[in-house]
């Protein structure tokens, strides 16, 4: 005995690779033949390229198109992908009165496994997967024909192998709406969330890490970027409740780590150049295997503090000295970099704890905030639980980062104790479901709105709704843009005029004081005759600062540059 | 009883021989049977491969031996015979008289020994199941071989081109010796230990070991993640293999989130037998599941309709409360003992019975715990299925 049995044959034997205008034939052919002569058929429609960004990924296609077959295997009919990826099942007819099972129950199960969340899409007007009889949908499935894209090279193929390297987010250009950030799958760390259109290989993606892993402590500095996060009180209502700068958080920027390898790759094409262990094909940028990024992340993190040690007192943007009336400095670390002697020996450089509460409340009088993220965290328990302790010990507050609204419905960080809990902002959180967002705002309760910080918050619509969540800390480009403008009313440099060289200035910009800000050198403060007020965020405490919400919207950053 | 007999007729050391390692065998099942049944038993261990060289000769080892005679006559009593001869008398009530007698018989023994070794150094009065993990210790001891020389340098974090090059080599490794079985059992009061499902895993351990024996993998655990992702589409390869699950019984397997929505796993899920759909345990780690939440509720919702149970594994007191079964829509959570929890409670931990299979269980605090906690399922060394 085979022991097996048809009815749970999933992996069909045979994956015939139609290509996509052939899947359109068939349907068409389908309904002519219907329309002729009716036999009651059902297509069931899976609209995969409907499917928010970033998109499907060739796992949705695989499994999708796996059921489709199984069904067809058990019941009959024929599974084909139309252009754009949408997929069709084309089924025998079904006995009216009967219970929904075969390919009548397929749509509920792909809806609920495309969409566990509930339909989050704009717009939502046809569900992601529905059964139409061709002949009463006559009129419908002909549309969908007409809808499909001439041609479409860019859906990747169910059948592509993704494993390893794994899947990358694969979404179509210009997915994101205008105005919001994609909505991107918050991996942990959350710094490497770059696309690739083609993974590169195992031994490229492990070289690219080991090139990234070798880079001198002083060319990192290189690499990163100063995001402040801005604290409004829960009545902002300025001048009595200012706006205050909370921490610098530096972040290694992915984009520079990729020019990195670019150039990595430039230098080994040339004849007799390549360094020793560096493979000869292109390093193809940076890994799209998390685990190759974690492992990558973390040894840029242990470089990461040498260099800030080595910058300590040194009165540049990366002198983590704590100040009087300055943010402190937030970076992130996982667990075992916080346990490690070079961290010792960098905390050791700090004064003790200072044990007054602070008057705003809302922080400890933290000395260095540090980000660790909840996979981290949760992948070596006892070294968060050692670095929680250790970091405590220090006055120093712990930070836990990498959770998206996703991980936010689905675990509990508060429970692993942290002072903050960085949320990242997505574009689908006013879309939730009623029930989804009555979850989201019942978590926020529990952890307490006053911990939670609302990361990659860089439009208005996301403090807009952090706000109405009652979250009162923000990072991201609509928070800087906020203090930028603060500052440009506040500092007497603003107005231009001579340097202290003797050349003139122009008067300062609400985007150059928002990228001087994100600066972590001296040359990319140039043109800033206040770099202390950059330092500081805003001047600390701020009393007269004529700035409402809705005035403040930053339109002047691209994708992709140096904001990005 | 066959295992006094043998004792009796033993005129030197059995060291190393075939009855000497069935006698620790037939040890060590009754010492998993007291625990599992929880049934009372009394046991006196005389460490005899403790003794110094002068007096381990053979004749000092069979009057050793027959100085444990009286203890011999005590209700149920089995002598066993280890191969590094440490000798154990286990038996059940009250005997209080025969150990007096059978401890002055060896304090008269080694009474002339000018060595320092006092009867008191090398006898030990156990109590079952209580110290079942003394006994379970002794007899791993016991079957151990000299260890090998430690390697003259230390073995350097695993990196990544030693990475690739391990791929490489596992790629084409047959890895079907390294494959294990691990059991997870039903702990039910009254009813001992009933096999729930096995784990079926590669020794990662020895892999490395034979593979890259100067690579550290936990140095590295990021690299090591990512080795496991390899290794899960080989155990999956094992098990899609004709007749492989031929008898099989419910089991498990600890799976990288992207191994469940590969083409591989379709096809270990079109070659499982029917009558094991809705046994199979998928067990996953937390750090996959929040590295990739949109992967997991997708995975987790395909692997539910194909009847699989899921596991989240790796759970420590730390981190107890973070992943509740109510929102993560996980059937288990496997809880890993620590010494520390025997103070605690589940529900201190945000845990609930039922959800909660106890894992690493090493000592008999720690089932004890189990039982008191009246956490279902258990699993580690000292947990095996009751007969």
């Amino acid at each position: 005995m085979s022991g097996q049995s048809a009815a749970y044959t999933l992996a069909s034997p045979i994956r015939p690779r139609r290509r996509a205008r052939a899947g359109e034939a068939l349907l068409a052919d389908a309904l002519d033949r219907e329309a002729r002569a009716p036999l009651g058929r059902i297509a069931v429609v899976v609209r995969l390229s409907r499917l928010p960004p970033p998109g499907a990924r060739p796992y949705h296609r695989r499994i999708a198109r796996a059921l489709l077959e199984d069904c067809a295997q058990r019941h009959g009919g024929q599974v084909f992908r139309l252009a754009g990826g949408d997929l069709v099942l084309l089924a025998p007819p079904v006995e009216v009165g009967m219970p929904a099972s075969g390919a009548l129950a397929l749509p509920a199960l792909l809806v609920r496994l495309l969409q566990p969340e509930g339909d989050t899409s704009p717009g939502a007007e046809e569900p992601i997967a529905e059964a139409i009889h061709l002949v009463a949908g006559h009129a419908r499935l002909r549309a969908l024909l007409d809808a499909a894209p001439p041609d479409d090279d860019t859906a990747p193929d169910d059948d592509t192998p993704d494993d390893p390297p794994d899947d990358a987010p694969h979404a179509p250009p210009g997915a994101a709406s205008a105005g919001e950030a994609p909505d991107r799958r918050t991996r942990p760390r959350n710094i490497f969330a770059g696309r690739q259109p083609k993974p590169p290989s195992v031994e490229a993606s492990t070289m690219a890490v080991a090139t990234l892993a070798a880079l001198p402590t002083g060319d990192i500095a290189a690499l990163l970027q100063l995001q402040t996060a801005a604290h409004l009180p829960a009545r902002f209502a300025p001048p009595a409740t200012p706006l205050r700068a909370v921490h610098r958080a530096l972040r290694i920027v992915p984009a520079l780590l990729a020019a990195h390898l670019a150039a990595a790759d430039r230098r080994t094409s040339l004849p007799g150049a390549a360094p020793a262990g560096l493979p000869a094909e292109r390093l193809g940028g940076l890994p799209a295997d998390p685990w190759l990024r974690q492992h990558l992340a973390q040894g840029l993190a242990a470089a990461l503090v040498t260099l800030l040690r080595q910058s300590w007192g040194s009165a540049t943007p990366l002198d983590a000295t704590p100040r009087r009336g300055m943010p402190t400095m937030l970076i992130a670390l996982p667990p075992a970099v916080v346990n490690s002697p070079g961290f010792a020996a960098f905390a050791a450089l700090f004064p003790r704890p200072e044990l007054a509460a602070n008057s705003a409340g809302t922080l400890p009088p933290a000395m260095l905030s540090v980000a660790i993220s909840m996979a981290e965290a949760s992948a070596d328990p006892a070294g968060f639980a050692a670095a929680r302790t250790r970091l405590h010990d220090a006055g120093m507050a712990l930070v836990l980062d990498g959770i998206s609204h996703h991980a936010l419905l689905l675990a509990r960080p508060e429970a692993l104790g942290p002072d903050l809990v960085a949320l990242a902002w997505s574009s689908a959180l006013p879309r939730l479901t009623e029930e989804r967002r009555d979850a989201i705002a019942a978590a926020v309760q529990r952890i307490g709105p006053a911990r939670v910080l609302l990361t990659e918050a860089d439009t208005e619509a996301a403090l807009l709704w952090g706000r109405a969540a009652g979250i009162q800390l923000f990072q991201g480009r609509h928070a800087e843009a906020m203090l930028a403008a603060t500052r440009l009313m506040m500092c007497s440099g603003a107005r231009g005029g001579a340097g202290p060289d003797g050349t003139m200035l122009p008067p300062c910009q609400l985007r150059s004081c928002a990228e001087r800000a994100t600066a972590t050198t001296a040359a990319g403060r140039t043109g800033c005759t206040n770099p202390r007020l950059l330092d500081q965020g805003v001047p600390n405490p701020v009393h007269a600062v004529a700035t409402t919400l809705p005035a403040i919207t930053l339109h002047a950053t691209a994708p992709g540059g140096s904001f990005a | 009883m066959t295992a006094v007999l043998l004792a009796s007729r033993r005129p030197q050391s059995t060291r190393g021989s075939a009855a000497s390692a069935e006698a620790a065998r037939q040890l060590e099942a009754l010492v998993h049977e007291a625990v599992s049944s929880g049934t009372a038993r009394q046991a006196l261990l005389l460490r005899l491969s403790t003794l110094p060289r002068a007096l381990a000769q053979p004749h000092h080892l069979r009057l050793a031996v027959e100085a444990l005679e009286p203890l011999t006559g005590a209700d149920r009593a089995r002598l066993f015979v280890l191969p590094n001869d440490d000798t154990i008398v286990v038996w059940r009530g009250p005997a209080a008289a025969a150990l007096t007698d059978s401890l002055e018989r060896l304090r008269t023994l080694f009474a002339d020994a000018r060595d320092s070794h006092s009867v008191g150094a090398i006898t030990r009065h156990l109590g079952l199941p209580e110290e079942a993990d003394i006994l379970l210790a002794v007899i791993a001891a016991s079957r151990q071989p000299p260890p090998p020389p430690r390697p003259a340098t230390p073995r350097t974090p695993l990196d990544p081109p030693a990475l690739a090059a391990l791929e490489a080599a596992l790629a084409s490794a047959d890895l079907s010796r390294f494959a294990r079985r691990r059991p997870v059992c039903a702990l039910t009061p009254g009813q001992g230990l009933k096999l729930a499902w096995e784990m079926r895993l590669f020794s990662l351990a020895e892999l490395a070991e034979t593979l890259a024996p100067d690579r550290d993998l936990r140095a590295a655990p990021w690299l090591h993640l990512r080795l496991t992702r390899m290794l899960d589409h080989r155990m999956m390869a094992l098990l899609s293999a004709p007749q492989e699950l031929n008898g099989a019984g419910a089991f498990g397997l600890a799976l990288n989130i992207a191994s469940i929505l590969s083409p591989a796993f379709l096809r270990f899920d079109a070659a499982l037998p029917a009558r094991l759909r809705g046994h199979v345990v998928l067990a996953l780690r937390p750090e996959d599941v929040l590295s990739d939440p949109p992967a997991f509720l997708f995975a987790r919702g395909f692997a539910q309709t194909r009847g699989y149970r899921l596991l989240l594994a790796g759970i420590t007191p730390a981190t107890a409360g973070a992943f509740p079964p109510e929102t993560t829509g996980i059937d288990h959570l496997e809880l890993a003992w620590r010494p520390e929890l025997a103070t605690t409670t589940l529900a201190a931990l945000g845990l609930t019975a039922p959800h909660t299979v106890l894992a690493n269980i090493d000592s008999t605090a720690a089932l004890d715990w189990a039982r008191a906690q009246q956490i279902p399922l258990v699993t580690g060394t000292l947990v095996r299925p009751t007969r």
